[in-house]
C-alpha cells in the first residue's frame, strides 16, 4: 500500500474494485466503517458479483470478470473529457506534461484505431517483447532533461496523447465490453471524481481480483493513472492500496521471496549481467557549467579502468542522483560525458559503472536536478547486502569495496523464467526433482491443479512443513490415485503456528509488527527459523565434508543467528536486516547511512531502521506498542515500525501545493514545508529530503515521486512494464467474446506460453462454443487460502462446510438447476462437482447484443480436512500475468450442468 | 452495576461470522456440522443449506447465529441482509415467568438474562413455550434450555461480551443501557434520512436490541409473537383424551362447535344484557 | 374436569390468537373517531370512547386480516367448505360487508346477526366468529391509545373503549383489585368487588362465588338477581401475568359448571 490500514478512516470516497474487503480483509472494515459514519464517506463497489462488500455500498457496478481496464479506462476518459481531473496535481506531479518522442506519436497517429500493440513489438521470441526505446521521452540534447509543455496542449505531450488513447473508452463501448450499464459507469465516475477536489480524498482498495489476470499489472496501472488524475497519491485518505492476500506476504516480498528480486526489491541478477560493475569510485569531480568535460585528478580515481559507455553516477554534491554516460576518456583522466553537467560542483562523490554490468542495468539515471532518483542508491544497498552475507569477501580498501565482484559472483543468475507455473513444468521435465513446501499447498492453490498434482507424483522427494496433513502432504494417497504407483519420499515436518514463534509480520500497510511467542509448539513441531537454521548447518557441513559444485557461497556465508543453547533468534536476523557499521558492529540508524564501500552491512535496506532508535543505538522498533496518535490522521507513528523510515504515507511530498508548500487539505495534513524553518514539518516523515524545499520555484525543490528517475508520477508508463505505457483492454486468454476494440489482437501480445506437453492442457484454451460461461474464483470470509488452516477447524467448517458454485437465477433456469442441486463445472482442463448456490447476486451480462453468463466459486476446498470439496483450481488456466506471471485465476471459460 | 445493553447496528454488519465463532469459542460450544448427505464423498459429504447461513437455526449449541437473506429490491437494487440473531434479553422475560423452577432463570442487574441450567428440573419446557421469539433451545429430550448468556462472566468482570469484542466493523456495541439507547436513537435519525423504514427492533424494553433498515422479517429475525405465552397456557389446558361434549352448549366437536364455542356465548351474553331500567345504555342510546 | 381442552381446539385458537396479536401490534387500520383527546369527555359522561356505529376500519386492512383468519379456519377444518363458499359469494355480492360486521358486533347487535343468518342461510356462528375476530383486531389496537390502564375513574360494568360486556375478571397481583376484561377488545378496567357488572346490583347477599374443590386460582362469581355469572382468576395465586382472553378459553369447563348450576 502507498497508505495504510488506519488511514482508511480518512477516506471520503472508497473505490473497491478487484477486491472484496468486507469478506477477505474484514478488519479493514473497522476503519472503513469509521469513515462512513464519521466522515459521511461513500463506498463504491465494482464487482461481477454482489458481494458482502457490495451489500454495504452506496453504489454498486457489475462488470464481467477480466474487464477492469475497460471500466477504469472508461472512468479515466470521462474524467479527461469533462475536466474532472485536478489540473495542478497533474501538471506539477505527473509526467503528463512531458513530450513523447516523435516516433511514438507518429505510430499512434498512423495506427488509428489503436490495434492493441504499441510500437516496437518483437514477436520472434516467447514471450514477445517490446523495444521500449520507442516509448521514450523527448529529451533536451544539452541538459538531458525531458522536454515538457506546461500548458499540456502540445500534441506531443503525454496529456494529449492520453486523451486520444482513452477516448475510445466511451460509456457505450465500456458497456459493450464489461456489461456494466452506461448510466452506472457514469454515476460511479462522477461520484468518485469528486475525490479530485483539493479537500477530498479517494482511495482504491484492490486485491487479487485485480492482479490475477494476464494484464493484472496493467489493471493496477489504470488505478494509478486514475488516482494521479484525481490528486489522490501521497495524501491522507488516498493512495493505491493493495490488500495483500496473506498475513505476511508483504514481509515475504520485502525479503525477496519473489524469484526476480533480491531482498528489498533490488532486482536479482540475470545471466547477462556477469559483473557487479563498480569501475571507479572517487570524489571531487570538477565540472564547468555548460561544458561537456569533467576532470578529476588521477589520485581521485580508484585504480580500476574506465571505458567509453560506462556510466558516471553522482552520490554527493549538487547533482546527487544524476547519472551520465561517458563518451570519451583520455589519459589525463578527462572524461567527456553525453550531456553537459548542470552545475559546477565540489565535494561531488561519484561512481563509475561498467557498461553491461548489473549496476549499469539497475542504476537508473536522470539529469534533472529536481529529481532525487532514489534508486541510484541501489549500489549502496547491494554492496551492503553482499557485505552482510559474505563479510570476508567484501572489504574496504581506499574507499573501494574490494571483493564485491567476488561476492556478487556468489549470487545465482537468472537465465529463464522461474515463476510458479514454470517451476511445475520443470518438475514435469525432470529438471527439478525435489520440493520443499513451507506452509504451501500447491495441490489446491495451483492453477490447473491436476497438472500440479501430476507433477507432485514425479518428485523424487518432498519436504513439507505444515500444521496439518494438507492435500499436498497426502498427495500420494489422494482420491483416484494408487499410492503404490508413487515413488516420492515425503517428509512431513510439523511446524509451529503463528502464536508459537517469534518474529515480525509486515502488513499490507508496510507496518512491521513484532510478535512474541505465546505458547510452546506442540509435540515435535518447530518454528521455521529453527528448521532453516538446521538446513543451513547440515548443508554446510556436507559441503565441508565432501566439497561439491561451487561450495564457496555456502561455506563463506555469514550465518550467525543462534543465541543461547544453539537456538536461532529472530531478533538477530532483524538486527542484520537493519544493518550495522562493520568497523564496530553498531547498528546504523537507517538506510541513509548505508554505503557502497563495504563500511556498512545490511540484509534489507527497506528494513534499515527497524532495529535502531538512533544511530548506533539498538532498539527493536517493531516491538513498540504506543497506541496514542497525535497526528490527527491516524498515523500511530509510535506503534511498531513501518518501512521506509517509519514513513506511513509514501509520496507524501505530493500532499502539498507546490506553489506554496502547504497541504492541499489542511484538515488532513500529512507534511508541510516551513519556509521559516527551512525544513519539512510532520506529522509524517517527509518523502525525499527534509531540507529540500516544497516550493517549486526554489532551487532546492525536489519532485515527490522519488522512486521514479524522472521524479514524476507516471500517467504514461514509459519503460516500466513489459506490455505497454498505457493500460489497454485485452480479453482474458479464455474469453466468451471477441475484443471489440481490436479483434485481431484480442489478448495481450506479451503473454508467455509455457512449453510443455499438451496432455494436461497447458497451452490449450477452451473454445467459447463449448465453454460459453465466464468462470471466476474468489475467497470467502470464513476460509483461508488453500483451506488447511480453516477447513481443519470445526467452528469454521461449521460456517462454510461445503464447496459451492454461485450462479444467477437466469442461468440456473436455463440449465434446470435449483438452489442446492449437485452440479458439474467443466473447463478444457478438468471438471469439478459441487453444490449450486443459485442467487440474485449474480446476473447475466448484456453485452453488445449478447447475453453472457458468469459463475463464481471459492477456491479454498480440497480432499482433506473436516470440510472437504473439489478444488476450483482444477479449472483455472496455466497462464500468467505478462509482468509478474501470477496466474490468471480470475477469468476463464467453463460450462455447467446438473449432475 | 449499572444496567447494560447490547446494541447491534445492522447497517454496519458485514456478515463475517466473527461474532458467531467468538461465542462458540468463549463458551466452548461444539460445532454443528450439517447432516451427512453422501457418506465418504469429497464433494457432497454434508447437506447443503442453500445459503451462507450455517447452521440453519439457533440451537442448544449455537447461541448466536448470523442470518442471511437476499432480496431483489423493487427499485432494482439488490439487497443482502445480515444480522446476528440471539436472545433479546427481555426486560420482563416471559421465559422466567414460565419457568417452574426457582433460580434457574436469572434477570441480572446488568440486564442480561441467563440460565443456571444445572438447576433445571422437571418442566414442560415453558421457557421455550413462552418466549415470543422462540429463543431457548433444548438438547433433545434433556430438560435444559440454552441460549445467549450475555457473556455474564465477562460482563461481571467489567469486560464486553465476546461478540462485541471481536466485531470488526463495530456493529455490535455494548455499554450502559442509557448510552446504548442514545446511540441507537442518534444512529436511527441519521439512517432514516436515506432509509425511511429503519427501526429499532424489538424496542428498548430489551437489553439486546438492533437497528434495522427494514422490517425484521427481511432479516429473518423472528417477529415477536407475544401470544406464545397464551398458546402455552392453552396447550397446558388441553388433553390427549377424546374430545368432550357439553350438551346444549357445545355440539360434538364439529366445525360449528369450534366456532360456536364463542359465538353462542355472544348471543347468550347479549340476550341477557338488556339494559336494566335507569342505567344509561352503554352504547349511548 | 380441568385440563380437558381438545388439542385441535387449543391449536386452532392459538393460531387465531397469534394472527390477532400480530395484526393488532402492527397498528394498521386505525382510523379512530373520535380521537383520544375527545375520549376524556365521553368517558366523563359514562359513554364509551368509541361509538360502534361510527367505527371506520381501513378496508384493505380488514380484507387482509379476514384472509389470514380464513386461512387458519381452512387449515384446521373449523368450518365447512360450502359454508365458506357461501360466505365468499355473499361478500362478492356486497350482501355482507366486513366493516359492517365489525360495527354490528361492536354494537352488540344480536338482531343483525340473527336476521342476516336467516336471510342468507349462513350459520350465525360463522358470521359472529369472523365479526368478533376482526373487531378484536381493530379494537385492541385502538385500545392501546386510551389513556390510563385500569382506569380507576370509570368503574362501570361495560368497556370504556367499545362499550361491550366484560367476559372475565381477575384480582390483580399488586393490590388484589378486581379488574374486568372486555369481551371484545381486551381492554382492562377496574371495577368494584362487590357489584354485578351486568346489572349493577351491589347487595352482598346476592353476590356469591363458587370454586371447584381443591386449591385453585379460579372461581365463578354469580349474581342471584340477574342470574349472570363471570369467571374470575386470582392473579396472586398464579405465576406471571393472567391474560384473560386466554384464561377464558382455558377454563371452558367452568362455563359448563356455571350453566349446569343455572346461571347464564
Amino acid at each position: 500500500m502507498t497508505n495504510h490500514w488506519t488511514d482508511l478512516a480518512n477516506v471520503d470516497y472508497f473505490l473497491v474494485i478487484g477486491s472484496n474487503p468486507a469478506e477477505n480483509h474484514p478488519i479493514s472494515f473497522h476503519w472503513v466503517t469509521k469513515a462512513l459514519e464519521n466522515r459521511g464517506a461513500k463506498l463504491l463497489v465494482v464487482d461481477p458479483r454482489f458481494s458482502r462488500t457490495a451489500a454495504k455500498a452506496h453504489f454498486y457496478a457489475p462488470l464481467r470478470s477480466g474487464t477492469d481496464i475497460a471500466f477504469v479506462n472508461g472512468m479515466i476518459n470521462r474524467i479527461l473529457e469533462n475536466d474532472l481531473y485536478n489540473a495542478d496535481y497533474v501538471k506539477y506531479y505527473t509526467n503528463a506534461s512531458f513530450k513523447v518522442n516523435a516516433a511514438f506519436r507518429a505510430y499512434m497517429e498512423a495506427h488509428t484505431p489503436f490495434p492493441g500493440t504499441f510500437p516496437g513489438l518483437n514477436t520472434s521470441a516467447n514471450p514477445a517483447t517490446y523495444d521500449k526505446t520507442a516509448w521514450g521521452y523527448q529529451v533536451d540534447p544539452n541538459t538531458g532533461i525531458p522536454l515538457k509543455d506546461d500548458t499540456l496542449k502540445d500534441p506531443d505531450c503525454i496529456f494529449q496523447i492520453m486523451k486520444q488513447f482513452f477516448s475510445r473508452y466511451t460509456p457505450e463501448v465500456v458497456e459493450k465490453i464489461t456489461g456494466c450499464p452506461q448510466a452506472t459507469l457514469m454515476q460511479i465516475t462522477d461520484e468518485y471524481a469528486k475525490s479530485g477536489a483539493a479537500d477530498k480524498a479517494g482511495t482504491i482498495m484492490y486485491a487479487m481480483g485485480a492482479t490475477q489476470h494476464t494484464y493484472g499489472t496493467q489493471n493496477i496501472r489504470a488505478y494509478g493513472i486514475l488516482q494521479m488524475l484525481l490528486a489522490n497519491i501521497g495524501i491522507a485518505g488516498g493512495g493505491i492500496n493493495a490488500m495483500r492476500g496473506e498475513s505476511n506476504v508483504q514481509g515475504a516480498t520485502d525479503q525477496g521471496i519473489l524469484y526476480h528480486y533480491l531482498p528489498a526489491y533490488v532486482p536479482s541478477p540475470t545471466n547477462t549481467q556477469q559483473s557487479l560493475g563498480i569501475r571507479a569510485i572517487g570524489t571531487d569531480m570538477v565540472s564547468t557549467a555548460g561544458s561537456k568535460v569533467v576532470t578529476s585528478a588521477a589520485s581521485n580515481f580508484s585504480n580500476l579502468s574506465v571505458a567509453v559507455n560506462d556510466i558516471l553516477v553522482f552520490y554527493a554534491g549538487n547533482n546527487t542522483g544524476n547519472g551520465i554516460k561517458i563518451t570519451s576518456v583520455d589519459s589525463a583522466n578527462q572524461l567527456t560525458l553525453q550531456y553537459a553537467v548542470n552545475k559546477a560542483g565540489t565535494g561531488q562523490s561519484f561512481m563509475i559503472i561498467r557498461a553491461g554490468s548489473y549496476l549499469a542495468a539497475n542504476i537508473p539515471v536522470t539529469n534533472d536536478p529536481q529529481s532525487i532518483n532514489w534508486w541510484h542508491n541501489r549500489s549502496k544497498y547491494l554492496v551492503s547486502m553482499l557485505k552482510a552475507w559474505w563479510p570476508n569477501q567484501v572489504n574496504v580498501t581506499a574507499g573501494v569495496p574490494t571483493g564485491a565482484e567476488t561476492a556478487y559472483n556468489y549470487l545465482p543468475k537468472r537465465s529463464g523464467d522461474y515463476s510458479y507455473i514454470s517451476l511445475w513444468e520443470a518438475v514435469h521435465a525432470g529438471t527439478i526433482k525435489g520440493l520443499v513446501a513451507m506452509g504451501m499447498n500447491p495441490a489446491v492453490g495451483s492453477p490447473n491443479s491436476n497438472r500440479t498434482r501430476a507433477a507432485l507424483d514425479k518428485l523424487d522427494w518432498m519436504v513439507i512443513m505444515e500444521l496439518w496433513e494438507t492435500e499436498t502432504a497426502q498427495f500420494w494417497k489422494r482420491p483416484g490415485v494408487d499410492p503404490a504407483t508413487i515413488n516420492t519420499a515425503v517428509y512431513l515436518l510439523p511446524a509451529a503456528a503463528m502464536v508459537e514463534k517469534e518474529g515480525s509480520v509486515s502488513n499490507s500497510g508496510r507496518w512491521c509488527q513484532w510478535r512474541h511467542k505465546a505458547v510452546e509448539p506442540p509435540g515435535m513441531a518447530k518454528d521455521d527459523l529453527w528448521m532453516l537454521n538446521q538446513f543451513y548447518k547440515r548443508i554446510k557441513s556436507r559441503y565441508q565434508a565432501s566439497g561439491g559444485a561451487f561450495p564457496d557461497p555456502i561455506l563463506n556465508m555469514n550465518w550467525n543467528y543462534e543465541g543461547t543453547e544453539g537456538i536461532p533468534e529472530a531478533a538477530k536476523v532483524s538486527r542484520e536486516l537493519n544493518g550495522y557499521y562493520t568497523a564496530d558492529n553498531t547498528v546504523v540508524q537507517n538506510f541513509t547511512k548505508l554505503t557502497y564501500t563495504g563500511s556498512t552491512a545490511c540484509g534489507n535496506w527497506v528494513f534499515s531502521g527497524c532495529f535502531a532508535s538512533a544511530d548506533k543505538v539498538e532498539q527493536n522498533m517493531m516491538d513498540r506498542r504506543d497506541n496514542m496518535d497525535t497526528s490527527g490522521i491516524g498515523l500511530y507513528s509510535n506503534w511498531a515500525w513501518c518501512w521506509p523510515l517509519n514513513r506511513r504515507i509514501i509520496y507524501n511530498r505530493a500532499s502539498v501545493d507546490p506553489k506554496t508548500g502547504l497541504p492541499w487539505d489542511p484538515s488532513r495534513k500529512v507534511v508541510q514545508w516551513s519556509t521559516a524553518d527551512a525544513k519539512w514539518l510532520g506529522p509524517d516523515i517527509v518523502d525525499g529530503g527534509a531540507t529540500n524545499s516544497g516550493i517549486v520555484t526554489e532551487s532546492s525543490y525536489r519532485l515527490p515521486f522519488i522512486m521514479n528517475n524522472d521524479g514524476m508520477g507516471r500517467v504514461y508508463g514509459s519503460f516500466s512494464l513489459a506490455d505497454g505505457p498505457f493500460p489497454e483492454h485485452y480479453e482474458p486468454m479464455e474469453s466468451p467474446v471477441e475484443n471489440i476494440l481490436h479483434p485481431a489482437q484480442p489478448t495481450s501480445p506479451c503473454v508467455y506460453k509455457y512449453p510443455g506437453d499438451t496432455n494436461m492442457q497447458l497451452n490449450v484454451f477452451g473454445d467459447r462454443s463449448k465453454y460459453p460461461i465466464v468462470g471466476t474464483t474468489y475467497r470467502v470470509a470464513e476460509h483461508w487460502q488453500a483451506g488447511a488452516m480453516t477447513r481443519n477447524l470445526s467452528w469454521l467448517a461449521e460456517v462454510q462446510p461445503s464447496m459451492f458454485v454461485e450462479m444467477s437465477l437466469e442461468l440456473a433456469a436455463e440449465k434446470g438447476i435449483a438452489n442446492g442441486d449437485q452440479v458439474r463445472v467443466s473447463t478444457i482442463r478438468g471438471s469439478i462437482e459441487a453444490y449450486a448456490l443459485v442467487t440474485g447476486r449474480l446476473k447475466p451480462f448484456q453485452m453488445n447484443g449478447q447475453t453472457v453468463h458468469q459463475i463464481g466459486m471459492p477456491w479454498h476446498y480440497g480432499y482433506a480436512g473436516i470440510a472437504k470439496g473439489d478444488s476450483a483450481n482444477i479449472l483455472t488456466p496455466s497462464v500468467g500475468d505478462v509482468n509478474t506471471r501470477i496466474p490468471e485465476f480470475k477469468a476463464f471459460l467453463c460450462n455447467v450442468e446438473k449432475i | 452495576m449499572t444496567e447494560k445493553a447490547i446494541f447491534i447496528d445492522t447497517s454496519k454488519c458485514i456478515g463475517c461470522r466473527a461474532c458467531q465463532v467468538a461465542c462458540k469459542q468463549w463458551w466452548g460450544l461444539p460445532a454443528e456440522l450439517p447432516a451427512e448427505n453422501v457418506a465418504g464423498s469429497v464433494q457432497f459429504q454434508y447437506k447443503f443449506s442453500g445459503s451462507y447461513q450455517n447452521p440453519g437455526d439457533l440451537s442448544h449449541q449455537t447461541w448466536n447465529l448470523v442470518r442471511f437473506k437476499e432480496e431483489a429490491g423493487s427499485d432494482g437494487k439488490m439487497k443482502w441482509f445480515f444480522t446476528p440473531d440471539r436472545c433479546r434479553h427481555c426486560k420482563n422475560p416471559p421465559c422466567q415467568e414460565g419457568c417452574p423452577v426457582p433460580g434457574v432463570i436469572v434477570k441480572d442487574e446488568s440486564g442480561g438474562v441467563y440460565y443456571n441450567v444445572e438447576k433445571c428440573g422437571d418442566c414442560a419446557k415453558q421457557c421455550a413455550e413462552y418466549c415470543p421469539f422462540g429463543i431457548p433451545k433444548f438438547d433433545g429430550d434433556i430438560r435444559r434450555a440454552f441460549k445467549c448468556r450475555f457473556c455474564i462472566d465477562r460482563v461481571h468482570e467489567g469486560k464486553t461480551p465476546a461478540c462485541v469484542k471481536t466485531c470488526p466493523p463495530g456493529a455490535i456495541q455494548f455499554g450502559d443501557k442509557t448510552e446504548m439507547m442514545d446511540k441507537a436513537q442518534a444512529r436511527l435519525a441519521v439512517i432514516q434520512t436515506d432509509n425511511p423504514e429503519a427501526n429499532i427492533y424489538p424496542g428498548f424494553d430489551y437489553n439486546n436490541f438492533w437497528l434495522l433498515l427494514y422490517a425484521p422479517e427481511k432479516y429473518s429475525l423472528a417477529q415477536a409473537d407475544f401470544t406464545r405465552k397464551e398458546k402455552a397456557r392453552l396447550a397446558a389446558a388441553r388433553t390427549s383424551r377424546k374430545p368432550f361434549t357439553v350438551a346444549g352448549f357445545f355440539k360434538p366437536l364439529t366445525y360449528l362447535g369450534m366456532l360456536g364455542g364463542l359465538g353462542l356465548a355472544f348471543f347468550r351474553r347479549v340476550d341477557a344484557g338488556k339494559n336494566p331500567e335507569g342505567k344509561i345504555d352503554r352504547h349511548g342510546k | 374436569m380441568e385440563n380437558n381442552l381438545p388439542r385441535e381446539f387449543s391449536d386452532f385458537q392459538g393460531g387465531i390468537l397469534e394472527i390477532r396479536s400480530r395484526l393488532a401490534a402492527g397498528k394498521r387500520g386505525l382510523r379512530a373517531e373520535p380521537g383520544p383527546d375527545q375520549a376524556e369527555e365521553r368517558l366523563k359522561q359514562g359513554l364509551p370512547w368509541l361509538e360502534a356505529e361510527t367505527l371506520n376500519p381501513d378496508g384493505d386492512f380488514l380484507e387482509m386480516a379476514f384472509q389470514e383468519i380464513l386461512a387458519m379456519v381452512k387449515k384446521h377444518g373449523a368450518a365447512g367448505e360450502e359454508e365458506l363458499q357461501r360466505l365468499e359469494e355473499l361478500r362478492q355480492g356486497g350482501r355482507i360487508e366486513l366493516a359492517e360486521l365489525v360495527r354490528k358486533i361492536a354494537a352488540g347487535n344480536a338482531e343483525y346477526f340473527k336476521k342476516t343468518s336467516a336471510a342468507t342461510g349462513l350459520a350465525p356462528e360463522i358470521l359472529v366468529f369472523f365479526a368478533e375476530n376482526l373487531a378484536r383486531i381493530f379494537l385492541s389496537a385502538q385500545a392501546e391509545g386510551l389513556p390510563g390502564k385500569y382506569s380507576s375513574a370509570w368503574l362501570r360494568g361495560y368497556c370504556p373503549v367499545c362499550g361491550n360486556e366484560p367476559r372475565m375478571a381477575k384480582l390483580e397481583r399488586q393490590q388484589g383489585k378486581r379488574v374486568l376484561a372486555c369481551s371484545l377488545c381486551d381492554t382492562l378496567w377496574v371495577f368494584r368487588r362487590v357489584e354485578c357488572p351486568y346489572c349493577g346490583n351491589s347487595n352482598p347477599r346476592d353476590l356469591r362465588f363458587f370454586q371447584v374443590k381443591g386449591e385453585s386460582p379460579y372461581r365463578v362469581d354469580v349474581c342471584e338477581k340477574c342470574k349472570r355469572y363471570i369467571k374470575t382468576v386470582d392473579e396472586r395465586k398464579i405465576e406471571g401475568e393472567a391474560i384473560l382472553r386466554t384464561e377464558d378459553l382455558a377454563t371452558i369447563y367452568l362455563d359448563e359448571i356455571a350453566r349446569k348450576e343455572g346461571y347464564r
